[in-house]
């Protein structure tokens, strides 16, 4: 049972891994369509009228796509005005508890971006503007990091109750 | 429940909440969820979702990734080190003039980067072991690094003043504008500060050596050069931006690349760092974003349940202020929730009550909402180095050198929290520090 | 009778300022006459949901009513591209109506919905007319359009930038800054009304007299379960103060618009020569052809606009 969950565990904290690499690169094309959309505009007087919405849409599979691996990271802020002072195996206790917050306020996401991702497809849903560009595969790339978000809480759970039990067992 | 009752368990629900210590983001978002279906049932499901695409409206929000990859860059480009050594050469003979020079160095870092986090490591990585070295007050020059660093939210470039400009719907082109002049006076003040403890004190500051000041005029000037950078990245970034020559995201994707460039030019670029401040990007960003996500749900039910006029209602009509007590209680709320909160997430939560509320007061200022904005970035900056929770405070606790301890942290921060204090008051009588230079450019 | 009241959440496209105008007004009265048997709380643009997702709200149940044009809300419907800013669609705003209740849009309109699952449509009414507005490259000439960086709705866009008027992509709320930036050289988003209630009139100098459209079609849905939970009196209520607003509407842009041009002194009016203007209108047929295209039902609504246009010539004086 214990090496399950650990293998659960790393495989996990891998894919978070990879994805995040993968996402880290995306600030190189964010800053690449811009200067394009500056150089298009300045100095060749065209005006691009999909870049904004490609900047856009590269900013949020930036922050989705680095959603696993922050958690796993320990990238998000906490109010530790209690936490602090607390041992680590008391810091476990109550995340282990509290993580389920985490999860539900992610499930609610995921309920609500599979239903919105649903109504994309089946209206070819579309921004609208001239470029107007389809909303289905972000939503798609949204949904699929939201659920391995909860799949890295679940990880991160289980970690904190290894940490419970070596705690009990010394 | 009445809107007022409702308001009220959303936001002792969320403090609770974040007591625990788990993840801010997930805390606020979590309330927000739970409210929205308890109050509109299955059908809201999607409302904490779609707060994603009220982000899409928010252009300027694309350029806090761009900001915070230009403050990586610019700070691990070798700029720094070369400003370190000319502010030494030049400022090393005053009273405190290593601790003067220093707050002078977070200036010009803050014209070139739109967070704090640079300030502050180039502060403790470069600055703070010099002055250490040369037996320097460590609660001192503590407080300098950390109270100068925060320069740089008020400082234009400014990632504070994108989202506040996000949310009240300003042009941040004249808040950046607003914050020059009371950045440079805060800046004043802190120096003010630190030459009259130094000249009362001086053993706070000991004198530098004459030999390791001794250098050729030739040389002292070719130290200068190390000036040339910074500002030909502040004119190329905010120079093109304020001339309307660039729009903003255009100017941060431009400063950006010259950050870029300049590391190149100090030979200090390589795969290792592109990939390093790509990560870092990456994870101040997700940090901003998920923040800003679940404290928009929080908003909308906020919204949703007409908190804003249950607000209202209590200042003016109930308790029947005048404009200028709810500014000061409004500035009050805030130092005391960033105390606790994080700025975004305050922000965010706030703003929507605030903002509307603020542009209907009378206050006879002009760029009312500029200078109100410029009240609430200081405010920020208190909230960043105050206990129990603030930015600067954490990252110095694992950036300063070793000998210097979690009390002196907490002990150096209270003179100038105080003067950032002072600074709002001062901005209070005279609104025209701040909007002086907006109506100059804008009219 | 201690009956807790009905409760509606009604979200429209428009922000605060105009929303006093075009929705305010009508809720206000419909809660007063309803008497505490219903409330209609209004939420205005982006509030509860962002305007993209509105009509997706709408049907799941988060709101209860809606009001906007189908453009900007990008409505799953066929007609949808008629909603909001169509060039040329009519010349004034009783146009809109008479299409409506003379030439059968509103069939074409109830039948296009009657596909939609769990949304009901009530009414479309005239809202303003279209102009061009620039900072300062004032238009005289079609050739002036050429080259222009133009905000604006986006099969107008579309349209005109056949005449080399490039339609620039830029949020709603930066426009002012881009305007005063120079970022873009004009809006055509609005009409005179709404350049004047936004600010947007004290950066522009120039107002382009000729109207690229009479007046936008916008109109008001609502979610079926709520609408059937809603008492015969109190649905007959919520129709007439539609109707109600659709009055005011119609005759506040009228009236305000010939007011601005007249009394308004921010911006210059000018205008394109008769003749080229007659070219636009000319042109404007061959992208209605285009837009017929796309499905059957667009066609029939094309064919109504066509025969209108040519009644409303034959008529003469005063309907063209
Ligand atoms: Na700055
Ligand atoms: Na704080």
């Amino acid at each position: 049972m214990k090496s399950l969950v650990q293998g659960y565990i790393r495989v996990m904290d891998g894919l978070a891994e990879w994805i995040g690499r993968f996402a880290m690169c995306l600030i190189y094309v964010m800053i690449a369509v811009l200067l394009f959309d500056v150089f298009s505009d300045k100095a060749l007087g065209k005006v691009q009228n999909w870049t904004l919405e490609t900047a856009q849409f590269t900013l949020a599979a930036f922050y989705f796509l680095a959603g696993p691996k922050t958690l796993k990271d320990e990238g998000h802020v906490r109010l530790d005005l209690i936490y602090s002072h607390l041992s680590p195996r008391g810091r476990a206790i109550i995340d282990s508890i509290t993580i389920w917050i985490v999860i539900f306020y992610l499930g609610v996401l995921l309920w609500g971006g599979i239903s919105s991702l649903h109504y994309s497809w089946i209206t070819n849903q579309r921004l609208p503007s001239l470029w107007a560009p389809s909303l289905v595969p972000i939503k798609v790339l949204m949904n699929v990091c939201i659920a391995l978000m909860i799949l890295q809480c679940i990880a991160i759970f289980f970690r904190d109750v290894l940490r419970i039990r070596e705690g009990d067992a010394r | 429940m009445s809107p007022e009752a409702i308001a009220l368990v959303m936001f002792a629900g969320m403090i609770v909440l974040m007591l625990t210590g788990q993840r801010i983001f997930a805390m606020i978002g979590a309330v927000a969820a739970a409210s929205a279906l308890a109050l509109y049932g299955n059908s809201a499901a999607e409302l904490p979702f779609n707060a994603v695409f009220k982000l899409f409206s928010w252009y300027a929000l694309l350029t806090l990734p761009l900001f915070i990859f230009m403050g990586h860059m610019m700070a691990k480009s070798g700029i720094a080190e070369d400003l370190y050594r000319m502010m030494h050469v030049w400022c090393g003979k005053l009273p405190g003039g290593l601790a003067m020079g220093t707050i002078f160095l977070m200036v010009i870092i803050s014209a070139i980067n739109g967070l704090s986090v640079a300030g502050l490591a180039i502060g403790s990585a470069i600055a703070l072991p010099e002055m250490l070295r040369r037996g320097y007050d460590k609660v001192l020059i503590t407080g300098v690094v950390q109270g100068g660093s925060t320069l740089g939210i008020l400082l234009p470039p400014s990632v504070v003043m994108v989202l506040f400009s996000v949310i009240a719907r300003q042009p941040v082109s004249e808040l950046w504008l607003a914050g020059v002049l009371p950045g440079l006076m805060m800046a004043a003040v802190f120096a003010i500060y630190v030459y009259v403890r130094v000249k009362l004190n001086p053993s706070l500051a000991p004198k530098l050596s004459d030999e390791e000041l001794n250098m050729p005029l030739r040389e002292k000037i070719l130290l200068l050069k190390a000036g040339i950078a910074p500002v030909v990245i502040f004119l190329l970034m905010i120079g093109l931006f304020v001339m309307g020559y660039t729009n903003l995201l255009e100017s941060s994707a431009v400063g950006a690349t010259a950050a870029t460039v300049a590391a190149a030019w100090k030979r200090r670029l390589n795969f290792k760092l592109l990939v390093e401040a790509a990560h870092e990007t990456m994870s101040v960003t997700a940090m901003f974003m998920w923040i800003v996500l679940g404290a928009l749900a929080f908003s909308a039910v906020f919204d949703g349940i007409g908190a804003v006029r249950a607000i209202e209602n209590i200042f003016i009509h109930n308790w029947e202020l005048s404009p200028w007590a709810v500014i000061i209680l409004m500035q009050l709320s805030f130092i005391v929730m960033g105390m606790f909160l994080d700025d975004t997430a305050m922000l965010v939560i706030v703003a929507p009550l605030y903002i509307p509320l603020v542009q209907r007061l009378d206050l006879g200022i002009d760029h009312q909402m500029a200078w109100f904005g410029i009240l609430y970035t200081i405010t920020c900056q208190i909230a960043y180095v105050t206990p129990p929770f603030g930015y600067n405070l954490f990252l110095m606790r694992g950036m300063a050198p070793k000998e210097i301890t979690l009390i002196d942290i907490y002990r150096s921060i209270i003179p100038f929290a105080l003067m950032m204090v002072l600074c709002i008051v001062l901005l209070m009588i005279f609104p025209q520090i701040a909007t002086w230079l907006p109506s100059y450019f804008r009219g | 009778r201690a009956q807790a009241p009905i409760r509606w959440r009604l979200q429209t496209y428009a922000g605060p300022s105009l929303g006093e105008h075009v929705i305010k007004r009508q809720v206000d009265a419909f809660n007063a006459a309803a008497n505490g048997e219903m409330e209609i709380e209004l939420y205005y643009a982006d509030q509860l949901v962002p305007t993209s997702e509105l009509f997706r709200a709408l049907q799941n149940g988060t709101l209860d009513a809606i009001q906007s044009d189908e453009a900007t809300m990008a409505a799953p419907v066929d007609i949808s591209v008629f909603g909001g800013y169509f060039p040329f669609a009519s010349r004034f705003s009783p146009d809109v109506g008479a299409m409506f209740m003379y030439y059968g849009l509103d069939e074409i309109w109830k039948e296009a919905y009657a596909d939609i699952e769990n949304v009901t449509y009530l009414s479309t009414g005239a809202w303003d007319p279209l102009h061009i507005f620039t900072v300062n490259k004032p238009i005289r000439s079609l050739a002036d359009l050429n080259g222009l960086r133009v905000f604006g709705v986006p099969t107008a866009g579309r349209f005109l930038s056949r005449y080399g008027l490039i339609p620039v992509t830029v949020p709603w709320d930066d426009v002012e800054v881009a305007l005063r930036t120079g970022d873009l050289d004009g809006v055509a988003w609005c009409g005179f009304t709404e350049m004047y209630a936004m600010g947007w009139a004290d950066i522009c100098k120039y107002a382009l007299a000729n109207s690229i459209t009479g007046a936008w079609f916008g109109s008001y849905y609502v979610n079926t379960q709520s609408w059937e939970k809603v008492p015969p009196h109190l649905q007959q209520l919520y129709r007439s103060t539609i109707d109600q607003s659709h009055y005011y509407r119609l005759i506040w842009y009228w009236g305000g618009e010939a007011k601005l041009r007249v009394e308004g002194e921010k911006m210059e009016l000018t205008e394109i020569p008769s003749q080229e203007w007659a070219q636009v209108v000319k042109d404007a047929q061959s992208f209605w052809d285009e837009v017929a295209q796309e499905s059957p039902r667009a066609a029939r609504v094309v064919e109504i606009f066509k025969k209108y246009a040519s009644d409303m010539e034959k008529a003469g004086y005063p309907y063209r």
